[in-house]
């Protein structure tokens, strides 16, 4: 694709900007930023990302990798409370969450380490693993609140923090993972994901395609599980004090 | 034998003294009211003696162990609490019976529960049945019981049949003081209801704004010149 053709798509954004204007829905300027922002977020990855990919070296390849986590982990925990205490809990969640699963890769053989392969496929997980981290704390937070009095109860009968909010973990847990599960079900049938696109567009063949998108499938699967479980597991405690009552948030 | 002594203790909650440098005995096999006006700090008082909330200083001694020192897990096994309000988890009553007995790894026989749902005039049926289709006057039983599965050595009652009508009061009174004669059982119970007081434990401490104004027999608050302060409560 050439530039010009990229320009003339850009008649579309126009046709947005004219259904916002005309129909007063006042998204024209947040639009206009949105498409500057697009515009050069991308150009400057781009550039990035050629020059990554040219030095080709394995220790800034895993700056950048670590980098990605870390910005994940601040998303993920932008709304919750005690946020520099789950910001470590996020950051070494969604660590594991993508070391596990991009080990198997490379030791299978599935990818190599170098920073064209590493760095697109772990932006995956890492951003699968981010938005379940992120639901997976909200919903803690959520039945921690609403279920004050039952914790209480089974504290007062003698279980453990653990026992005693262990199917609210777990429900955690399942609404993290939930979103993947769901997507799984209906790949290929009502969409196919971006990545696949990207390589059918770029004129791989489609059986290619297919088999790359099932391994980014496994691995999100268990990024997801990893990340959203040790997410919760390690959280879970905070909302208890030492002397093991549950606190009043 | 002691088995509780409170020594000078406080709670602060945000600033505010909920119980104020408060000192109280309670003897082995005692059964003791603690009645006061809404708002006195009755529940949070109760709620020490098993640990679910803390004192901000002074001491407490449980069989004469500091119960700082005590594992919360163990001590609240043996000082059962039932709150206010009745709350059933699960979805069959049962679940609420199984549920202390499994995470505990207790077995017990069947008819200890048999003679108990009896002498709390439920049917054995109530067991399969829903918790979300029982009467607040049956879930109040079922919570009873649930704390029960453990045999406590001590028995924390916060107020437990004030949201019970009289007919259920009653089974639920009768069954307290059944329980007290049956078993080596110390019972603190939290009312509000002089009248209820006068049913159930010997021994009545007042509180008032988290100070004790009077600790005495039961009997004594209906004879005799009164504080002020409580002879005002008795009047509403
Ligand atoms: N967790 C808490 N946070 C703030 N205030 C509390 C808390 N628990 C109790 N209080 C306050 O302490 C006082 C005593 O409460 P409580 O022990 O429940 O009294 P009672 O059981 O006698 O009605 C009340 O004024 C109540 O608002
Ligand atoms: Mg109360």
């Amino acid at each position: 694709m050439s530039i010009t053709t990229l320009l003339m798509t850009s008649i579309l954004i126009f046709v947005a900007l004219g259904i916002s204007k005309s129909q007063k829905i006042h998204l024209e300027k947040e639009m206009v930023i949105g498409i500057i922002r697009a515009i050069v977020q991308l150009s400057l990855i781009g550039l990035v990302l050629t020059y990554i990919f040219e030095i080709d070296n394995r220790i800034v390849t895993t700056v950048i990798l670590m980098l990605m986590v870390y910005n994940a982990s601040r998303v993920a925990t932008k709304r919750g409370k005690n946020k520099e205490e789950l910001k470590k809990v996020a950051f070494f969640s969604i660590f594991a969450g993508t070391a596990i699963p991009m080990s198997v890769l490379i030791i299978t053989g599935a990818i190599e380490y170098v920073p064209s392969q590493v760095i697109p496929v772990s932006g995956m997980v890492i951003g699968n693993a981010m938005v379940a981290l992120g639901l997976t704390f909200k919903q803690l937070h959520d039945n921690f609140t609403s279920n004050f009095y039952e914790i209480e109860i089974k504290l007062a009968l003698g279980a453990t923090e653990r026992v005693a909010s262990i199917h609210l973990i777990r429900d955690s847990i399942r609404t993290g993972m939930q979103p993947i599960v769901d997507s799984m079900q209906t790949l290929g049938i009502v969409q196919l994901p971006g990545m696949m696109t990207g390589l059918i567009l770029a004129g791989q063949s489609p059986v290619l395609a297919i088999k790359y998108q099932i391994m980014v499938t496994f691995m999100l699967l268990s990024a997801v599980a990893i990340t959203t479980s040790i997410g919760a597991f390690a959280t879970y405690r905070k909302y208890f004090t030492e002397e093991k009552q549950v606190k009043r948030i | 034998m002691l088995l509780f002594e409170m020594r000078n203790i406080s709670v602060k909650i945000n600033n505010t003294n909920i119980i104020k440098n408060l000192s109280l005995t309670i003897r082995k096999g005692e059964f003791i009211n603690i009645i006061g006006p809404s708002g006195s700090g009755k529940s949070t008082l109760l709620r020490l003696f098993n640990r679910l909330s803390s004192i901000s200083s002074g001491e407490i001694y449980y069989c004469g162990k500091n119960l700082n020192e005590t594992n919360p897990i163990s001590l609240r096994k043996e000082v059962g609490y039932v709150f206010q309000k009745p709350y059933l988890f699960g979805e069959k009553a049962k679940e609420n019976l199984e549920y202390p007995l499994s995470i505990h790894n207790i077995y017990l026989e069947k008819d200890y529960i048999f003679n108990m749902l009896r002498q709390l005039n439920l049917e054995q049926d109530i067991l399969e049945k829903d918790c979300e289709n029982l009467s607040g006057g049956e879930q109040q039983r079922i919570c009873l019981l649930r704390t029960l599965m453990l045999k406590p050595k001590v028995l924390l009652l916060d107020e437990i049949t004030s949201s019970l009508d009289p007919v259920n009061t009653k089974i639920v009174e009768e069954f307290i003081v059944n329980i007290y004669n049956e078993f080596d059982v110390t019972i603190v119970l939290v009312t509000h209801n002089i009248q209820q007081a006068k049913r159930m434990g010997k021994r009545t401490i007042f509180l008032e704004k988290g100070e004790i104004l009077e600790d005495a027999e039961t009997n004594s608050y209906f004879t005799g010149n009164k504080k002020e302060q409580i002879n005002r409560f008795f009047d509403k």
